[in-house]
């Protein structure tokens, strides 16, 4: 395509007028990369359908009942599991610290270094006012976790450091 | 006369019924990962040594950060 600029008369004044010659490669070049980009939009349209139906696929699957049946049965294990430790938890410590522990939220203990320490429900032990870092291992139930930081911060205080 | 042992886990505690053997065997093999436990002096059984008719847990050994 070119441009060209003519100019006419009138009692008015004087115009310019703009031209664009539309040449047959000028067209067929315009029609080639519209064509072309209708085929790139197309084909990330697809890609994206793709995608779409998928993840919709996917969802579907993960709603199944068999999935939710499984949940289901999961938790009940984990509710069990968690009943079964405030039990372990109640025999371990004793009826009256077990009941501190869920009035006040605490007990207190004296380890082997001979210091005092203090442990939560949430089984954060504390020396003096400060925590010690205990790494809970993964799905162990709380209530058994608070057992087994107790027991370990019982025996062997000093491989506990305090948290910054 | 059976050993019983609690032991702690994801999935609760699990209890085992087992003869002195089977238990003294299971103390060993998890010597080192479980602080074993008397249920009821709630002490560290000392040189991991069981006794016929004991009821003992076995809690585990956590890691500071």
């Amino acid at each position: 395509m070119s441009e060209s600029f003519k100019f006419s008369v009138n009692d008015k004044g004087l115009f310019s007028v703009k031209e664009k010659k539309l040449s047959l490669r000028g067209i067929l070049g315009k029609r080639a990369r519209i064509q072309s980009k209708i085929l790139e939009a197309q084909e990330k349209l697809r890609h994206w359908q793709t995608e779409l139906d998928g993840l919709q696929r996917e969802l579907e699957a993960l709603n199944s009942p068999v999935v939710n049946d499984w949940i289901q049965h999961m938790e009940q294990l984990k509710l069990g599991a968690e009943k079964k430790a405030q039990e372990l938890l109640r025999g371990f410590v004793g009826e009256l610290a077990y009941q501190k522990i869920q009035k006040q939220g605490y007990v207190n203990f004296t380890a082997k270094d001979g210091l005092h320490y203090k442990i939560n429900r949430k089984g954060h032990v504390f020396r003096g006012e400060k925590q010690l870092c205990i790494i809970r291992p993964s799905e162990l139930p709380l209530p058994d976790f608070v057992v087994a930081a107790l027991v370990n911060v019982r025996e062997s205080p000093r491989k506990f450091p305090l948290r910054r | 006369m059976v050993v019983t042992i609690k032991k702690l886990g994801p999935a609760g505690h699990e209890t085992f019924n087992l003869t002195l053997d089977e238990a003294q065997a299971m103390a060993d093999t998890d010597q080192g990962r479980y602080f074993i436990i008397d249920e009821e002096t709630t002490k560290i059984v000392q040189e991991v040594k069981l006794r016929d008719g004991q009821k003992v847990m076995f809690v585990p050994v956590v890691q500071g950060g």
